[in-house]
């Protein structure tokens, strides 16, 4: 199951919003390799027939009432923000020439 | 330092609790672990003085009044900052408290400090933390464990009798068992969430790090209890855990027989041939367990734990909090992923990309899938377990705390959770505690698991475990 190429590292990578050099992907790959033949294991359990468990309560969603509750002050979210603009958060161009 | 039980009992009786404030932040000053990221003096005097005054105007002291407690650096405080071992949260500080860290403040108990731990409590040994690596205070040559190796480090030390940690595979009961202390992981739902940062949500869980079981015991009561804040807590109310016999005898304890392997350390065999020995002699009802899920346990919760860590950690994205890429002319997406690249470090990043892997389309179904139907299984053994005996009993590690440096193979570091990750996986409470020392002094841990909620039980077989150990006269560890 776990044959994993240079194109496959580089697709995953861009899912997970990772930046990576050459040298770091031959790492990665390495890895996960590594690790997706010591998991394959689980290939050799028979599973027919069970039903997934996300949660080890079978927890279901839990419900609030829809009422206003205190938010924190917008000022100690915007302190967080590593760019600010007035009250606003600022974040690179996003429409304009070139998009 | 004395146990948390005494210093509350000193401090409802009048004993000062700014002395023991003071006397805590100068062993802390003068400790050589790196166990602590940051302290606050300033903060925990003024609380303490707070305690202080109340209890000279005769209000109602807390259950754990005066106690310094140090908090793990994932678990989001108002004083300081909660940098979870992370470049990417290098500055962040929390607007608010995490709820565990609102319930300790109400008893009484004082926040001096914020602990070091693996980044994003990724890691078996917190030498994945930012800020260094933490040493093992029995041994400065060796790892204290992980992630949470400076919360055990802190209480190992006798900087502090109660450190919160947070245990998504092991993460509190395997540094406890390297450093020689009590360490509950709780069932899934008894501690709230709220405020720590999200490693694997179906996993993870807030615990205390204690000398011993009646500590955790004071501690947990403190902490379990409904918060409407995190929809996985279980709505019973705050109350106190008492710990009922302390008495082995009668006590049906399940050994499993795949917790005798050829992975163990000789001292980890030997340590298991003589607890068995002591047990039967207390007359306890020893009863061998097949498990024959527990070598899947490690696969299926590397599967699952990676494919939430994905999801749970693109929120780092650099834009509205945490490390932010200089790159003028990046493009969002562009600045994202440098900013998460150079925020996130090596096992962070490795684990992303795992996790990213086994939901990608085309292997949802062969890892993540199949991992939660195994995790089904895992559960399922776990509970058919509990109806043949109380506690399920093994080596808490396959070895002792091992060098600082010493192992660099990922897959050989994921084994160190080998005898932990059963529990987050079926969502089972679990404690480990010390029960003697190999032959190069290095403290050794005991678990014991138990049925879903009985964590009450759980602590007072833990109790026992430790009459046990004490009347067998062998090493309790707990060091300073």
């Amino acid at each position: 199951m776990s044959e994993i190429d240079e194109a496959a590292v580089h697709k995953v990578a861009n899912l997970a919003r990772l930046h990576l050099n050459e040298a770091e992907r031959d790492t990665v790959r390495a890895d996960l390799v590594r690790i997706l033949s010591h998991v394959d294991s689980l290939s050799s359990v028979d599973v027919e027939g069970i039903e997934p468990l996300n949660n080890p309560h079978e927890l279901s969603n839990a419900l609030r009432p829809d009422a206003k509750d205190k938010p924190l002050p917008t000022d100690d979210v915007l302190n967080l923000a590593p760019a600010t603009h007035d009250a606003w958060i600022a974040v690179p161009k996003v429409l304009g020439e070139g998009s | 330092m004395k146990s948390a039980r005494m210093i509350a009992e000193h401090v409802q009786s009048g004993g000062s609790a700014v002395a023991i404030v003071q006397e805590t932040l100068a062993k802390i000053d003068a400790d050589s672990s790196n166990a602590f990221r940051e302290t606050f003096p300033t903060e925990a005097l003024a609380a303490a003085e707070e305690v202080d005054r109340n209890i000279a105007r005769g209000s109602p002291a807390g259950v754990l009044a005066g106690v310094p407690v140090a908090i793990k650096d994932n678990i989001c405080t108002t004083e300081g900052r909660t940098s979870c071992g992370s470049k990417m949260l290098e500055n962040y500080r929390s607007p608010f408290d995490a709820t565990a860290v609102t319930r300790l403040r109400e008893a009484g108990a004082i926040v001096v400090g914020k602990v070091n731990c693996d980044e994003f409590a990724m890691g078996s040994s917190t030498e994945t933390c930012h800020f260094g690596a933490v040493k093992n205070p029995v041994d400065s040559s060796r790892v204290p464990g992980g992630s949470s190796g400076g919360s055990a480090a802190a209480v190992s030390a006798g900087l502090v009798p109660i450190a919160l940690g947070s245990d998504t595979g092991g993460s509190i009961r395997q540094p406890a068992a390297f450093c020689g202390v009590t360490g509950l992981k709780p069932s899934y739902g008894q501690v709230s969430r709220w405020g720590l940062v999200a490693f694997a949500s179906s996993l993870d869980q807030i615990g205390p790090f204690t000398r011993d079981c009646e500590d955790a015991a004071l501690a947990f009561g403190v902490l379990r209890g409904g918060d409407p804040k995190d929809g996985t807590c279980d709505p019973a109310p705050p109350r106190p855990c008492e710990l009922t016999s302390t008495n082995m005898k009668g006590l049906r304890v399940g050994i499993p027989t795949q917790s005798a392997s050829d992975g163990n350390a000789d001292s980890v065999t030997n340590m298991m041939t003589g607890l068995r020995k002591q047990l039967a002699s207390a007359n306890a009802d020893v009863v061998d367990i097949d498990l024959s899920l527990l070598d899947q346990g490690i696969s299926t919760y590397y599967v699952i734990a990676t494919a939430e860590a994905s999801s749970n950690l693109a929120r780092f994205d650099g834009i509205r909090y945490g490390h932010r890429a200089q790159a003028p002319n990046a493009s969002p997406d562009e600045l994202m992923a440098l900013s998460r690249s150079e925020g996130f470090g090596e096992e962070v990043r490795r684990r992303i990309m795992l996790g990213t892997y086994v939901l990608s389309a085309g292997y949802y179904d062969a890892y993540y899938n199949r991992a939660l139907k195994i995790r089904r299984m895992i559960r399922d053994e776990y509970l058919k377990a509990f109806s043949s005996c109380d506690v399920l009993l093994s080596p808490t590690t396959p070895s002792p705390a091992f060098p600082l440096g010493g192992i660099t193979d990922p897959v050989e570091m994921y084994l160190c959770d080998r005898y932990t990750v059963g529990a987050n996986i079926a969502g089972i409470p679990g404690v480990s505690v010390p029960y003697g020392r190999d032959q190069d002094n290095l403290p050794l841990g005991v678990q014991l698991l138990a049925a879903p909620f009985a964590d009450e039980s759980l602590l007072s077989a833990g109790a026992a475990l430790e009459r046990l150990r004490d009347e067998a006269n062998i090493d309790g560890a707990w060091n300073a």
